[in-house]
């Protein structure tokens, strides 16, 4: 199989998010990297995914997970060389997956030879390739991203003797955008990688690329034509490639960055994640349509990325206070669950373990509109552990097998870069890929199932939503539809069987016929459609007019 | 049959789209399209202060209005926002109407039934007829029962002091005498009762007597009080008063009626000599103010005069010799000479009570046949407070209440005496 190349592939993407080092560990040496990734290959392709999106992989001192960047063209040794990546990228593109990698241009780390060039002196040619300042009292307006750690966005630089700008970490000195040579040595960055064959890059943190006395330092529009600049020689240089946005915000302010199709081809709806969680606790359909009703339009060749987990901690920065407050209350009574603005948990613990919840939750994350991702091991109900510290707990090697180290690596137990979920509910002996790949029922097999029915029709990847107005508030409906198919989808977000009657007068006439088991439904007629869902089910109909 | 026409198909229908629900509130109406557009936001605002979080359901029980209020009031999915603050949830109503005035008992056991089979926490019924303080209403009945595990919560009122007599000098005494607590309003439209005292009222037999229609809200506060339920009674402002439709003979003889048949289906209880208990009160104490109020004085004594007179036959079948003398003998007074004393108004109602439980004559004729009774007793009681202040009138209260404890004891004597009507 090879990669068709479908301009606006990306819309019909499962993608699934992983970091190398958690992945597979080919040489021993506790840390997973690029040969045991392309070994583990065809366990993803298996299960439907056809885009990988790799966290960073490069160079890093790694005090911020690896988006500190040393080097950016180059791969972390780790992890392999740039030979394994070449390797791994070919392997995943013969299996019919792209891959997507990230790409941190608003800051490098201080490590970055850049770095240690501009600080070395002020003459250096490089000075200019971060901001610097005699004071720490310009852009006061900016906020700071990390108050647990951070006391000001001004970092003192003890060898040149000036401060310099950093929205994240102090480690982490910003680009200055404004300087031509940048923007040119960053487009070089991506020429490298799109020249070795990846297929996109997920760009991190890029509502902070500038700075402007007087304004928030955020979404500034010489930030938008630093990205429509990146977007046009992408274009040219590389048709078919895509940018997918990192930019935790409102979708009003978010669909800036879709500018008129001349900026990123995707971007995250981080609004839309709390709020299925939301709304699954409350029984109510409510923050899910009030979220999606408050998303505007995006250009037709761009698409919204859906996700419930990451690698971040789950985020509550675009709720109110009270929805805060009752998603710690509901979510993490524990205070340890709890970090920066979010909660660091995965999937299956958030869902109690309850297999009916998972299902539904992912049931909703493949049939809303937008392009879904998978983060690793959630397809398999992996667990967390939160005191490892920051969001370490979601990060744990991936879980293959009940041996040792879960099937993830022959080293030692104590050298693995982090330990194993190992308690008895979630651990490794319990929860891994081949013990639920010997049961037709395990959550895998379901998953797959579930990946195969997306991908059967393009209405869930491209079709516009109607919600349905039913008067039970727990059943949230919607109808799918792109050219001549459509999809009915019913979800009963509740906990309790419910009974939900539809208003489907339009398509009258049309059998709903039930997607995963192609079971067929009375036909539609004028009366109300009456469904009897039993907790937390859900169906798909394809709408067919026979 | 009855039993299963009950719950109309389309407000089933409702109930079953609503599902499971923490809070219920219940408001009826009649003919009020003018106001109802002003409560509805406000009933919504006293939620949305306290219950973000909350499953909430609003019950719209319209009673036969012929004036556009189902139209103009709330429709579901209302807004369920207040000031910019939003409720996490949707708000749900369901509006259910008769084509008939429907009677209090009706709505009450909507609400019951509502409460029950949706599984409500804390439920509150709010007379639509207020026009001031409703949002307060709102808290202040549900609290109580939705955070501190209430189960029922009666209203306080600030009244005129010529205001609720009947309450004050019958169903208050008498409630505090034989049930042990003091509940001012023990017929109230307004109250706030738990999810669990609802299935409790509801799994009784009582629904299906006739005696229940006139006493449903009585009974619902015998029952919990009867049943070792947790009371408390709440402070709500200024009582509105809405036009009744029902003459004042009706009003007498309904709540009368309504007061004996709860006597009588609590007498297991109130029989064995129920202990005083404090009840809880929250916020103010009941108040009495002191505005002018124009009452025609001198009509209550002639009616009480010529219904003495009228219904000597049947008030000496219901009657000691002695107490109908003594209420013939008042009747040839002058009215300034005329008082009916606290003994005398306890002793009456107490035969009449008796009467009513050994059905000496039709209950319904021996309800009017209180009439006029009560009436001179109002006429009294204006003569006498005419210039008091709410200290003296409290204090005539307690007075009255002390008659009704101490002449107990005769009341269960002749309420257990078999085949005992007047000598």
């Amino acid at each position: 199989m090879s990669i068709a190349q479908q301009a606006d592939w990306y819309k019909d993407s499962i993608i699934y998010q992983m970091h190398v080092r958690t992945f597979c560990d080919s040489n021993g040496d506790g840390i997973g990297d690029f040969r045991g990734l392309l070994q583990r290959l065809d366990y993803l392709k298996d299960l439907g995914v056809n885009t990988l999106w790799l966290l960073p992989f490069y160079p890093s001192p790694l005090r911020d997970d690896g988006y500190d960047i040393a080097d950016y063209c180059s791969v972390h040794s780790s992890y392999g060389v740039l030979d394994d990546f070449k390797s791994f990228l070919a392997a995943a593109h013969e299996r019919g997956i792209r891959v997507v990698i990230e790409l941190v241009l608003n800051h490098t780390s201080d490590q970055h030879p850049w770095f240690q060039e501009a600080r070395s002196s002020r003459d250096n040619p490089k000075r200019d390739w971060y901001v610097w300042s005699g004071t720490d009292d310009r852009y006061r307006n900016a906020g700071i991203i990390f108050l647990d750690t951070e006391l000001s966005n001004w970092a003192w630089d003890p060898i040149s003797k000036s401060y310099y700008w950093h929205r994240f970490f102090s480690h982490q000195p910003d680009l200055n955008f404004d300087h031509p040579e940048v923007r040119e040595a960053i487009w070089q960055v991506m020429k490298f990688w799109l020249d070795i064959g990846v297929d996109g890059f997920r760009l991190d943190a890029v509502p902070y690329l500038v700075e402007r006395e007087g304004t928030s330092c955020e979404n500034l529009p010489e930030t938008h034509e630093i990205i429509r600049d990146l977007r046009r020689r992408l274009d040219e240089a590389f048709p078919a490639k895509m940018l997918l946005a990192e930019a935790n915000q409102w979708p009003a302010d978010v669909r800036a960055y879709f500018g008129q199709g001349d900026e990123f081809h995707m971007a995250f709806h981080f609004p839309l994640m709390p709020r299925m969680f939301m709304a699954l606790k409350l029984e109510d359909r409510k923050p899910i349509i009030e979220i999606l009703q408050r998303t505007p339009q995006i250009p037709d060749t761009c698409q919204w990325c859906i996700f419930l987990r990451n690698h971040d901690e789950l985020t509550l920065a675009m709720v109110t206070d009270v929805e805060r407050d009752y998603m710690y209350d509901e979510y993490a009574r524990d205070k340890a669950a709890r970090i920066y603005l979010g909660i660091r948990r995965r999937l299956a613990p958030l869902m109690d373990n309850d297999r009916r919840r998972i299902e539904l939750m992912n049931g909703l994350l493949m049939s809303l509109p937008g392009t879904p991702i998978i983060y690793y091991g959630d397809e398999i109900g992996m667990g967390d552990n939160v005191y490892l510290g920051d969001r370490n707990g979601v990060r744990t090697p991936m879980q293959w097998n009940g041996h040792w180290n879960g099937g993830f690596s022959s080293a030692d137990p104590e050298r693995l870069y982090s330990p194993l979920i190992s308690n008895p509910v979630y651990g490794y002996q319990a929860v891994n890929v081949d013990s639920q790949l010997r049961s037709e029922h395990s959550l895998l097999s379901w998953m797959r199932k579930l990946i195969k029915v997306r991908k059967s029709s393009p209405v869930f990847s491209r079709g516009s939503i109607e919600f349905l107005q039913p008067t039970n508030h727990r059943a949230l409906a919607y109808v799918r539809e792109f050219g001549n198919e459509r999809a009915l989808i019913v979800n009963n977000l509740a906990n309790s069987s419910q009974a939900v009657e539809l208003d489907l007068r339009r398509y009258k006439g049309s059998i709903p016929i039930e997607m995963f088991g192609g079971t067929i439904f009375p036909r539609i007629g004028d009366l109300p459609y009456l469904l009897t869902m039993g907790p937390y089910q859900f169906y798909w109909f394809r709408l067919r007019k026979i | 049959m009855k039993e299963e026409s009950f719950l109309s198909d389309d407000f089933l229908r409702q109930l079953i789209s609503v599902g499971d629900v923490d809070l219920l509130v219940g408001i009826s109406s009649h003919n009020r399209r003018d106001t109802v557009r002003q409560f509805v936001p406000a009933v919504e605002e006293g939620l949305l202060r306290n219950f973000k979080r909350e499953r909430i359901a609003l019950v719209h029980v319209d009673m036969g209005s012929r004036d556009g209020t189902v139209q103009s009031g709330p429709s579901d999915g209302a807004t369920g926002k207040y000031a910019g603050v939003e409720s996490l949830r949707t708000l749900r109503w369901i509006t259910t109407r008769s084509e008939t005035a429907a009677s209090a008992d009706n709505i009450l056991r909507t609400m019951l039934t509502a409460a029950d089979l949706l599984h409500a926490k804390a439920c509150a019924v709010i007379d639509s007829s207020a026009e001031t303080g409703i949002a307060a209403r709102v808290e202040s009945l549900l609290l109580p029962v939705y955070r501190e595990n209430y189960d029922l919560i009666a209203p306080l009122y600030a009244r005129h002091k010529y205001d609720a007599l009947l309450t004050r000098n019958l169903l208050y005494p008498i409630c505090r005498s034989l049930y042990g607590q003091p509940v001012r309003e023990l017929r109230a439209t307004e109250f706030g009762f738990s999810g669990r005292l609802a299935a409790h009222c509801l799994a009784r037999d009582e629904w299906r007597n006739d005696g229940w229609h006139s006493g449903a809200e009585m009974w619902m506060v015998i029952t919990a009080m009867s049943n070792s339920f947790h009371c408390a009674q709440t402070f709500l402002g200024e009582k509105s008063h809405a036009t009744s439709r029902a003459g004042v003979v009706d009003a007498i003889r309904h709540t009368v009626g309504g007061l004996f048949w709860c006597l009588e289906s609590s007498e297991s209880y109130w029989l064995k000599g129920a202990e005083s208990e404090p009840l809880r009160t929250i916020g103010p104490e009941h108040q009495l103010t002191n505005e002018s109020a124009r009452v025609e004085r001198k009509k209550l004594f002639q009616m009480y005069q010529s219904g003495v007179a009228e219904l000597s036959q049947i008030l000496e079948t219901i009657l000691d010799p002695e107490t109908h003398a003594e209420l013939v003998r008042l009747a040839a007074l002058d009215e300034g000479a005329f008082r009916l004393s606290h003994s005398l108004w306890v002793r009456t109602i107490f035969e009449f009570a008796a009467a009513y439980r050994h059905s000496v004559i039709n209950r319904d004729h021996l309800a009017q046949a209180f009439v006029p009774i009560y009436r001179g007793r109002v006429f009294s009681f204006l003569a006498e407070h005419r210039f008091s202040d709410s200290a003296t009138m409290e204090a005539d209260l307690e007075s009255l209440c002390r008659e009704f404890e101490a002449q107990k004891t005769f009341l269960i004597e002749r309420w257990k005496k078999k085949g005992q009507g007047a000598p």
